[in-house]
């Protein structure tokens, strides 16, 4: 992993519209979360995976650190940060589902279930392709559900990180649930 | 489904979600009735709803606590997991370095993660925290920031139950329950006087220990977690707090002050009471929740208490619920109601004033919460003009429903949502900032100046929006009764409206009609008619498309026209709008209005007998519509009881102006300029006969209140001189009632006033003579007569009375130039 100093840069280049910054930086969080989130299960089998605790985690590891970090730099990070721990999770089901299918399960590095309740096969790739839907149409709310389902925030985090109001940040997380379920249920 | 599709429904999802079930259910109806896809689609949504509450809920992974058991947050070591709660969890701890044995309360908290301001926050806060020292008080030990950036607070480990669970495990009585609540009131009040306030008193942070007493828990962590010298604003509106015993002004996110820990007791001391939270909801969901705070009323705790006894299977258990019902009745249900008013100016003004009501209930003393108050009114028209606040809410939603889809057909859908959406965005903007503004309150006035001044900033760049805004707001001070403020903004839209190069017709019709409608209330009859005379062309075309909008033109248009004195206009402008709104099946509503502008014409014209039959059929549609109370019917009930008066039927008329006075001042207020009108015509009832002083009195405030909201030139002013004379000459008061009348005549001098004018030198002559100056009075009916005969011809009735006085008044030679004014 390159040495987080330069992470605030990147994520400046990024805020102003630099497409391959923006790359460049989830590619730095993606690894930092997929190599966190192996460190956290090895050895340690049977023990469920901490979303909030591996983004907060990566967050101190990248930015907490420096003194000076704007806002904005935060407020960005963890869109970035909700965003890669989805194609982490993401990725991870279609792995699993591809080696189901193909007889081999042998390498198990992350769990079946979460504790969602959401089954980590068919269930989360609908939801994805659900939430692709949303991010296409509306893409504040889509990043509502990734902060809040797969980084873990709390409506209160959310707020204080886009800077509305709990309130709107909880009807906003009630429109996309009932925008994700129609959608999920639809297919 | 596209963007600007989604942004429709979620739009409409703001609006529907808000609703209860049945309000909800008719708006879809109508919006299918415009729309059965749109319809369909949101309906689809809100079928989700039940198990979306459900869906995702939590997040994607979280570690189990038993994971955590052992491991060490700052110097502390968690042994168990005593509780989970919307802050944070709750673990069993214990130093690690060794620096002292016992153990600790530490509380993990939720909050305020990657925040950088927050170590420094805590180290500042901890001291002011550390101050708080009380028996009652669980002590805060520590503060800080783990590893991973989780806050933690280490307060005293406290062995007890939360006091609600503890009176019902022992079944105490009810005195001793309140004298729990006190201990817990003495600290809360130790804490207020420390600047430091609670903002989530619950009973699971209110424990009695083993030793009886109580011990509060969680002072000052809400504070600690609220960023305030964070630069955005906005993050102060950001709270923790528990749903069930937060005040409607945390759930709005406004400021919180020690009212707001008054409210919370209030809720724990009706939980104690009862047994039950004070609100009753349909679905337990959060949404549910806020609209219940913010707006549901509680029952009285005894009347719970009572139904409670009528569910109880034995005799006996019924008999103790009913024996606490009649111990609550009374002052403690008067107690409970003052600490949950919704407005925190209505609650207590301390904890201590509760707490001294409470002791009052427990010495069996007349409690403070029974005295009215002065400023209990005052409370009364906040709360109406809150009312106010949400129809403007209203209001805004239903012009950008109502208007968008004719708008814009032409035009491309994209950049009508784009304009909906920052319309929105900015109205919700407006109602989220304008509660900061001022805590607590919230008058539609402040309201919608702040909407005026950002939307000129945050519209800048959406004109057509902007100059819709104006016109809503135009629109609502006009409904304020603030005319001069509606012209200025009614102003700014039509301003707006002429930059843009293609306006949008029907916006362009509106725009008019309520300018000429804002300019007709001022008494500028005059600019009213050329306002609109210039757009009838317009109108004309879009009668078949936009029936409504043509009808409410040429009403207007017929108004003015009908104060100008120009009757045979007005009368046809009058009955193309009826024959539009039948036409169009319009709702009774608005035929009504027709009705009764045709009947309004009849009695200018002196034809009493139709109008009233006119008024009476218009009031007649608005009761089958069940809209007997509406401000059109009060207009209406005015003119009947004015024109039964003249017909010699003077019970009947008081009868109904007083029905109008009582309407008007529920859907007015007794200080607005409509209210004001039915008050001097109820006043006028009452000339003669034993109620006389009292109406020269109700007359005199009349005309000082319309001089004072309306200007001192406006043609109501003219209408209470009038009156004043009519008073001073049923009175006997002769000089009086010619210095009344001569202000009438003064004020209706005015161009656009002139269609009045007559009326004022009719009586002005007649007082005149009455004093003995028959000169004066020829003068003046000489004046009236050429006044009269240009409006209504030389044959007219009028005319002939006045020749007929005329004749019985002793010849002068003429003064030249008297008649000037009506030339």
């Amino acid at each position: 992993m390159d040495e987080g100093s330069d992470i605030t840069v990147w994520l400046d280049s990024a805020r102003g519209g630099d497409r391959a910054a923006l790359d460049h930086v989830l590619t730095l969080l993606y690894q930092e979360l997929h190599s966190m989130a192996r460190r956290q299960l090895a050895g340690q089998r049977g023990r469920t995976l901490d979303a909030t605790a591996l983004v907060h985690e990566s967050y101190l590891k990248l930015l907490g650190s420096r003194t000076g970090t704007g806002f904005q730099d935060r407020a960005h990070f963890f869109a970035y940060a909700a965003s890669a721990m989805r194609s982490v999770v993401v990725d991870y089901a279609r792995n699993r589902l591809a080696r189901k299918r193909g007889g081999d399960l042998k390498r198990v590095d992350l769990p079946e279930n979460s504790s969602s309740g959401i089954r980590l096969d068919e269930d989360l790739l609908a939801l994805d392709v659900a939430l692709e839907r949303l991010q296409a149409v509306d893409p504040h709310l889509a990043r509502v559900v990734e902060l809040r389902y797969f980084a873990g925030l709390t409506e209160q985090e959310i707020a204080e990180l886009s800077q509305r109001s709990e309130r709107s940040i909880r009807r906003d997380w009630q429109k996309a649930r009932l925008f994700l379920l129609a959608s999920v249920r639809e297919d | 489904m596209d963007a600007p599709r989604w942004r429709e429904l979620s739009a409409w999802l703001d609006q529907l979600l808000e609703l209860p079930p049945g309000e909800r259910q008719a708006r879809l109806l109508q919006i299918g009735q415009r729309d059965p896809a749109l319809q369909a689609q949101l309906q689809q949504l809100l079928a989700q709803e039940a198990d979306s509450e459900h869906y995702l809920s939590q997040p994607l992974w979280s570690a189990p606590a038993a994971a955590r058991e052992g491991s060490q947050v700052g110097p502390y070591r968690l042994l168990r997991l005593l509780g989970e709660g919307g802050m944070g969890e709750v673990w069993l701890a214990e130093r690690c370095d060794g620096l002292f044995h016992r153990t600790v309360a530490l509380k993990l908290l939720r909050s305020g993660l990657a925040d950088p301001g927050l170590q420094a926050r805590f180290a500042r806060e901890r001291q002011i925290l550390a101050r708080l020292q009380h028996p009652h008080l669980a002590q805060l030990l520590d503060a800080g920031v783990d590893a991973q950036g989780h806050p933690y607070v280490v307060l005293d480990h406290v062995r007890g139950e939360p006091i609600t669970d503890y009176c019902t495990r022992l079944a105490l009585p009810l005195d001793a329950c309140v004298q729990l609540l006190l201990q817990v009131c003495a600290v809360v009040s130790h804490a207020h006087t420390n600047l430091v306030v609670h903002r989530d008193l619950k009973p699971s942070n209110i424990l009695v220990a083993d030793d009886g007493g109580v011990k509060l828990l969680d002072f000052g962590i809400a504070q600690l977690l609220d960023p305030e010298d964070a630069g955005a604003p906005s993050l102060s509106d950001v709270r923790a707090f528990t749903l069930h015993y937060a005040a409607p002004e945390q759930v709005r996110g406004e400021p919180v002050t020690t009212l707001t820990d008054v409210y919370s007791l209030g809720v724990v001391l009706y939980e104690l009471t009862t047994g039950r939270k004070p609100y009753r909801l349909r679905r337990q969901s959060d949404s549910e929740w806020e609209r219940a705070v913010m707006e549901a009323r509680a029952p009285l705790a005894s009347q719970l208490l009572l139904q409670q006894a009528q569910a109880q299977p034995t005799a006996v258990a019924a008999r103790a619920l009913q024996r606490r019902a009649r111990q609550t009745r009374g002052s403690l249900d008067a107690i409970v109601c003052k600490a949950l008013r919704k407005d925190p100016a209505q609650r207590y003004g301390s904890v201590e004033a509760l707490a001294d009501d409470l002791r009052r209930f427990l010495q069996h003393r007349p409690v403070q919460a029974h005295v009215a108050r002065p400023w209990h009114r005052v409370g009364l028209y906040l709360r109406r003009h809150r009312l106010g606040v949400a129809a403007a809410a209203v209001a805004v939603l239903a012009v950008l429903g109502g208007t968008a889809t004719a708008l814009w057909q032409m035009q491309q859908a994209r950049q009508e949502m784009a304009r909906r959406q920052a319309m929105q965005e900015f109205t919700i903007g407006v109602f989220d900032r304008a509660a900061s503004i001022r805590a607590g309150r919230l008058d539609l006035a402040t309201l919608l100046s702040t909407a005026q001044q950002r939307g000129e900033i945050e519209l800048a760049t959406q004109p057509l929006a902007l100059a819709e805004l104006q016109g809503v707001i135009g629109r609502l001070r006009i409904g304020l009764g603030d005319y001069r403020a509606a012209l200025a903004a009614l102003d700014r839209q039509q301003a707006l409206l002429q930059a843009i190069s293609q306006e949008p017709e029907e916006l362009q019709l509106q725009a008019a009609t309520q300018r000429a409608r804002a300019l007709r209330m001022l008494g500028r009859d005059g600019e009213c008619v050329q306002q609109l005379l210039p757009l009838r062309g317009l109108t004309a075309q879009l009668r078949t498309r936009l029936p409504a909008r043509a009808a409410e033109f040429d009403s207007q248009l017929g108004r003015c026209q009908a104060q100008l004195g120009e009757y045979v206009q007005a009368r046809d402008a009058f009955q193309r709008a009826l024959a539009l709104r039948r036409r169009a099946g319009a709702g009774p509503l608005a035929a009504a209005e027709s009705l009764a502008d045709l009947a309004s014409l009849d009695a200018v014209q002196g034809r009493a007998a139709a109008a009233l039959r006119g008024y009476q059929q218009a009031l007649r549609v608005l009761e089958q519509a069940r809209s007997g109370q509406t401000p059109q019917a009060i207009q209406l009930r005015r003119q009947v009881g004015l024109l039964l008066a003249a017909r010699g039927q003077p019970d009947a008329a008081a009868r109904t102006l007083e029905q109008a006075w009582r309407d008007a001042v529920q859907a007015f207020g007794p200080g607005h300029p409509e209210s004001l009108v039915v008050r001097r015509d109820r006043a006028l009832l009452a000339l003669t006969g034993p109620r006389r002083a009292w109406a020269g009195e109700e007359l005199r405030h009349v005309r000082q209140a319309l001089a004072t909201t309306l200007g001192p030139a406006h043609r109501e002013v003219g209408q209470a001189e009038q009156a004043l004379g009519d008073w001073a000459r049923a009175s006997g008061e002769d000089d009086a009632a010619v210095l009344h009348y001569r202000n009438a005549v003064r004020i209706w001098s005015a161009p656009d006033h002139i269609a009045l004018l007559p009326q004022a030198l009719v009586a002005l002559g007649q007082a005149e003579r009455a004093r003995g100056d028959p000169q004066a009075a020829a003068q003046a009916w000489r004046q009236a007569r050429v006044l009269l005969a240009a409006q209504r011809g030389a044959q007219a009735s009028e005319v002939q009375a006045l020749d007929a006085r005329l004749a019985g008044v002793p010849t002068v030679a003429e003064r030249p130039g008297a008649l000037a004014a009506g030339n």
